[in-house]
């Protein structure tokens, strides 16, 4: 069986007109479940209507003066406690920056710069170095032709020298021989 | 009364703690009820009502002149306790935990009626501490101080249709909640009467 809407209009607390009103009491003579919630609901509102109101215990006046000023205390207390957190943050912020500007305008920043001075010399020294190289590689195409025809031509020279001074020496030793047998 | 209560709001924003405190005796009542049905005991909804107390005291600039100062006091009173629920999540309550003093029927001086008037109060805090906490808030303010929907949703930040639909889910709850504990009670009953051999 189907409890809408008359479960609503049980409910809803709205204003229901005749017909609806008519309905509704017919629903209710057939439905159990709907007949129960309708009980039920009366009984709720019953037990509320009959319900006292309950009252704080006396004095309630004053204990809220008391909670007050403890409040304000409090209040007064954690304002305090802030300022001298702020206070002390501020000093040690000044304290710390103080202490770094000390530290660095002697010895300390003058090592520093000098360490980073030399490897930075360091770095251009080894740049250069390897410049150099990437240029005397990169030159090799040229250098090679022109090594090998000037090794070719020296070993050509000191060839023709030799073969000049062997055979010279070849024709200084045959006519003294041959005026030796002719004698 | 309302002239005075503008008067007194109006030196209470000039930090007249005497001024506020008069505002503070005249709520005290309604703003505790609140806690109370909200809560669902008297040492929480004191502490509740006192910080509500003290939150609108902190925040009267903000208060509209145009509105009922009750209204917004009850509506700061509901959201702090909106607030400490799902911090505790107080979902159920002892009715051993429910005070005799609050709970007491000042019209009733015969033992039986004031035991009965401490039953039907622990029913109804036991049902409404079954509720989530925005819709107890909208059942108490519906019930117990006779807002409509457009008043409750004021107070507690939501649309009408919202209130609408907290209060339907609510109403549903009540009273499936009062069904179950009927059929308890009636279970509970008939036991004297069942065989002692059982």
């Amino acid at each position: 069986m189907s409890h809408q809407p008359f479960e609503t209009w049980l409910l809803s607390e709205e204003n229901l007109d005749e017909e609806q009103e008519k309905a509704l009491q017919t629903h209710l003579e057939d439905c159990r479940q709907c007949q129960q919630l309708s009980h039920s609901w009366t009984q709720v509102q019953s037990l509320i209507s009959t319900s006292g109101v309950p009252d704080p215990a006396p004095g309630f006046s004053q204990r809220w003066q008391q909670r007050l000023a403890v409040r304000r205390e409090h209040q007064q207390q954690r304002r305090m406690w802030f300022l001298t957190l702020g206070i002390l943050t501020t000093a040690l912020i000044i304290f710390l920056g103080l202490a770094v500007i000390t530290f660095s305008s002697h010895s300390l920043s003058y090592e520093i710069s000098q360490t980073f001075a030399s490897l930075a010399r360091t770095v251009a020294k080894v740049s250069h170095f390897w410049e150099m190289i990437q240029s005397v590689v990169q030159s090799f195409p040229l250098i090679i032709p022109l090594l090998v025809i000037l090794g070719l031509g020296s070993f050509s020279v000191s060839i023709t020298l030799i073969i000049t001074w062997l055979s010279s020496l070849i024709r200084l030793y045959q006519p003294v021989k041959e005026g030796v047998i002719n004698q | 009364m309302e002239e005075q209560e503008a008067l007194w709001i109006t030196k209470a924003l000039e930090v007249d703690d005497s001024a506020f405190g008069h505002l503070v005796e005249q709520y005290q009542r309604p703003v505790f009820s609140l806690c109370y049905r909200m809560l669902g005991n008297s040492k929480e909804a004191e502490d509740a009502a006192q910080e509500s107390f003290l939150r609108a005291y902190r925040y009267l600039k903000r208060y509209d002149t145009n509105r009922s100062f009750a209204t917004w006091l009850l509506s700061i009173a509901s959201h702090y306790c909106i607030d400490q629920m799902r911090k505790r999540r107080l979902d159920t309550v002892s009715t051993d935990a429910l005070p005799a003093e609050i709970i007491a029927d000042h019209n009733a001086p015969n033992p039986e009626l004031v035991f009965r008037s401490r039953e039907k109060e622990a029913m109804i805090q036991n049902l409404l501490n079954t509720l989530k906490p925005t819709d107890r808030a909208a059942i108490i303010l519906r019930y117990w101080y006779q807002y409509s929907e457009i008043e409750i949703a004021e107070s507690l930040k939501l649309s009408v249709s919202a209130v609408k639909s907290r209060l339907f889910r609510a109403r549903q709850a009540l009273a499936n909640g009062m069904t179950t504990a009927e059929s308890t009670l009636s279970v509970s009953e008939r036991r004297p009467d069942e065989s002692p051999a059982l």
